[in-house]
């Protein structure tokens, strides 16, 4: 190629000379420059595929996948999982009555029982979630209604808080903190873990409640107007609680104050909007005790729900979900089987075209013309 | 130019029919699946570089090359490289693509939580695993596409990446987000999502399910159909490969991976060094088993006579009106040579499969004397200087062409796989360019030149 460049310049060279000498003095040159760039001479690299290049990546590609597949899956099998609807929509279900008799207005909260049995013992640190079905956190309107100045404890959205919260930014005249939509639906059931022993004697089963939310949310995101001493209930005097709440923001923990107003782990946990109508969200974490008990053994449970949260008017469900967790997190039995699938599709299609390759593309490699 | 259109196409729709496979799931609310600023930079900052570099800088063939082949430019006359069918494929691809953004992602997250046991299913890490996959899957595309990489090329690509995650970082940080809360929404998410195996995990396997159909076409393409513009790169860079030993007197060297401007350094030695790369070349491009078509080397000892020096004798013989064998007898009996050599493959190709499979050996007897001697004296015409010092060779070079053709092949075997690569050459394009000389403007005349001058 650089023996040809040399020609180039050297006509260009000539060209110009001849011109200058023959024509009239006055013309000017309107050529591009002669330097690499603007004559397109810029050293390149010009990769080609060809068999010795693509083929090797298939098989590569299809080697190394497959494997990663196999552990994939395999530690997603070793993850146990269990996961208990409790939305009462059968007659036999326990929380049947709570689900037909909700009202918003009313003071007695409604609990039920729901009783299920561990088949095998849960291992290391559990996580608790609570998971909700047909529940759209991710529809537009939905998701552009808050205050992210507001909850970020900035005293002047507190009082006149953004317009995207409508209908929700006020109410009794007086503004709602935190407003907005995805606050006012806040997931407020109650849950609660007991273990039953053969011999028929209840232990609650600790849930932590703090350690829930992203590091992020919690420190930077979500602050409490005032800072964090000063006494919520005077801070957020002058607003009024969310429309379907049934107590206020400064009541959501009032035992600990670092998680107490808008930074409740619970509603920032909330606030994460999910990306997808089915979804769960970590509710509580069972720490484990030592190495030498599992975490939740084998046997009978219960779990008790304060049934707060309607779902069953846009046929929405709940469920509370118990799963371990390992380094690449829940059981995911999908993302193995794609890559053993997708590992395996490459190899064969290396194989395919190996053969397809050997078949019909070297045929011009011998000294007979095809005709 | 082609290339740069069915990008950008594929790119918008790979980036845009997200949305629509979302609509099923966010309730048709029309919600975004990516982050606000990155839908605005994205067809500004993280794209748009490396598809105007390649559409600037891409040269399928070098430029000598194309005024050689003219038969290159067909394809844009019949409109082949960009028509609907090409769009149709584009968007098919680009549809394909979104597919497998979406539900990918999708399938895995809805299920996944991080190490610390949050679940991954949230709408910024969703939004931010889309995203970055998006983003590398478009750039390798680019990178595919991308035939001629300059540096301007390198940088543009690995840049376009570099500084999405530049920028997105940037965005998500605690800093822009102290100063405006409500823009902002995004704190802390790429840093939490981008250190989770599993959205790694995501993004190479959606790279991969989109990319891999796509290698797998162009090289099945490239194997069996390869256009005129395949061949003739190919055999540029067999060329360099062949060019390289020259210099150094050793084998073994990587095709393709050689930058043309090394190539210079050696012009020098070219002519003594071309015998001695002829010979050892050519047995070991058919030993080491290269898996083309063309016996390249052919090809190469063929299209290397056509330099610009022939453009040269061309504008000589127009400018002085002599008649060709009255200049410089040494350089003019190559000047007609060259031309009949040079409406390159076009002539003798016609001459060769013009007949049957049969006639190839009995032209391949009219035709050595003419290839030979251009043989000799290739290399070194490149530079006009050297041409008469090349015209020296050329009468003594008859003689060893008589031993440099048993060095791989008999003079009829090389004329055979010189026919094969004529066929190679004009591809399948029906029997047009086989039957006759009328595919290209002047083999009739030329003809009688070489037998003339010889």
């Amino acid at each position: 190629m650089m023996a040809s460049n040399y020609n180039a310049k050297e006509e260009d060279g000539h060209q110009p000379a001849a011109i200058g000498h023959g024509g009239a003095g006055t013309v000017k040159n309107k050529k591009p420059d002669n330097t690499a760039f603007k004559q397109q001479r810029l050293p390149a690299w010009q990769p080609i595929l060809t068999a010795g290049t693509v083929l090797p990546a298939f098989f590569v590609i299809g080697l190394i996948f497959i494997p990663i597949g196999i552990g994939l899956f395999v530690t997603s099998n070793n993850i146990q999982e269990l996961e208990i609807d409790y939305t009462g929509v059968d007659m036999s279900s326990p929380c049947y009555n709570c689900s037909q008799s909700y009202s918003w207005n009313s003071t007695k909260p409604c609990l039920c029982s729901v009783p299920f049995f561990l088949d095998q013992p849960f291992e290391s640190n559990v996580f608790m979630y609570y998971g909700l079905s047909n529940f759209y956190q991710n529809h537009r309107r939905y998701v552009k209604s808050r205050d992210d100045s507001q909850l970020n404890g900035d005293k002047a959205s507190l009082t006149s808080p953004s317009k995207e919260c409508e209908p929700y930014r006020t109410s009794d005249n007086k503004p709602i903190a935190p407003c907005g939509a995805i606050a006012n639906s806040l997931f407020n059931d109650t849950l609660e873990l007991y273990y039953i022993d053969p011999n028929g004697s209840r232990t609650a089963i600790p849930l932590v409640k703090k350690g829930i939310a992203w590091w992020t949310d919690k420190h930077v995101k979500f602050r409490n107007p005032g800072g964090n001493d000063n006494n919520l209930t005077v801070v957020f005097q002058g607003t009024s609680k969310p429309v379907n709440w049934r107590k206020s923001v400064y009541e959501l923990d009032p035992s600990d104050p670092d998680n107490n107003g808008f930074i409740n782990e619970d509603f920032i946990v909330w606030m994460r909007t999910a990306a997808l109508p089915t979804f769960r969200k970590l509710y509580r974490i069972i720490h484990k005790k030592t190495n030498m008990t599992p975490t939740l053994p084998l046997g009978q449970y219960i779990l008790e729900v304060t049934y707060n949260y309607p779902v069953r008017s846009f046929e929405g469900r709940k469920r509370m979900i118990l799963s371990t967790i390992s380094w690449m997190g829940g059981k995911n039995p999908f993302l193995g089987i794609a890559y053993i699938t997708v590992g395996s599709v490459c190899f064969f299609l290396g194989i395919v075209l190996l053969i397809i390759h050997h078949k019909y593309g070297n045929r011009n490699h011998s000294a007979d013309i095809p005709s | 130019m082609c290339r740069f259109l069915c990008y950008f196409f594929y790119k918008n729709f790979a980036f845009t029919m997200v949305h629509f496979w979302f609509g099923f799931f966010c309730g048709f609310s029309a919600q975004t699946v990516y982050d606000q600023y990155f839908i605005t930079l994205y067809n500004i900052v993280y794209t748009s570089l490396p598809v105007l570099a390649m559409g600037i800088f891409d040269q399928d063939v070098p430029e000598q090359r194309s005024l050689e082949y003219p038969k290159l430019y067909e394809p844009g006359q019949l409109n082949l490289l960009f028509n609907k069918r090409e769009f149709f494929i584009c968007i098919t691809q680009g549809i394909y693509t979104s597919v497998v953004l979406f539900f990918l992602p999708y399938a895995i997250l809805s299920h996944g939580t991080q190490g610390t046991g949050e679940p991954l299913a949230d709408y910024q890490t969703f939004a931010v695993t889309t995203a970055t996959a998006l983003v590398i899957v478009v750039s390798v595309q680019i990178a595919l596409d991308t035939g001629y990489w300059t540096a301007i090329n390198h940088f543009f690509v690995w840049g376009s990446v570099g500084s999405f995650f530049t920028i997105m970082l940037a965005m998500h940080s605690q800093t822009l987000f102290s100063i405006f809360p409500n823009q902002f929404h995004f704190v802390g998410s790429a840093q939490s999502t981008l250190v989770q195996p599993l959205v790694w995990l995501t993004i190479v396997l959606a790279t991969v399910i989109c990319i891999v159909p796509v290698l797998a076409f162009r090289f099945l393409k490239l194997d069996l159909k390869p256009q005129l513009s395949d061949t003739v790169r190919y055999t540029q860079l067999v060329r360099q490969k062949t060019r390289k030993p020259a210099g150094r007197c050793m084998g073994g060297v990587r095709v393709g991976g050689v930058p043309e401007g090394r190539l210079g350094a050696r012009g020098g030695s070219r002519r003594s060094g071309y015998a001695f790369a002829h010979q050892e070349g050519f047995g070991e491009l058919i030993t080491s088993g290269k898996n083309m078509r063309l016996s390249s080397l052919a090809l190469a000892n063929f299209a290397s006579r056509h330099s610009s020096s022939w453009i040269d004798t061309l504008r000589k013989k127009k400018h002085s009106n002599t008649h060709p064998p009255q200049s410089a007898s040494g350089e003019s009996s190559p000047a007609p040579s060259y031309v009949s050599g040079s409406a390159p493959p076009l002539s003798n190709s016609s001459s060769l499969l013009g007949g049957s499979q049969d006639t190839p050996v009995e032209e391949g007897t009219h035709t050595p004397p003419v290839i030979l001697p251009q043989v000799a004296s290739g290399p070194p015409t490149n530079t006009p200087p050297a041409l008469a010092s090349a015209q020296v060779p050329s009468a003594d070079a008859l003689t060893p062409t008589s031993v440099r053709s048993p060095g791989g092949d008999s003079v009829g075997g090389w004329n055979l796989s010189l026919g094969a690569v004529q066929d190679a050459l004009f591809g399948w394009r029906g029997g047009a360019a086989h039957t006759s000389g009328t595919s290209s403007p002047g083999p009739p005349p030329v003809p009688k030149d070489t037998n003339h001058t010889v």
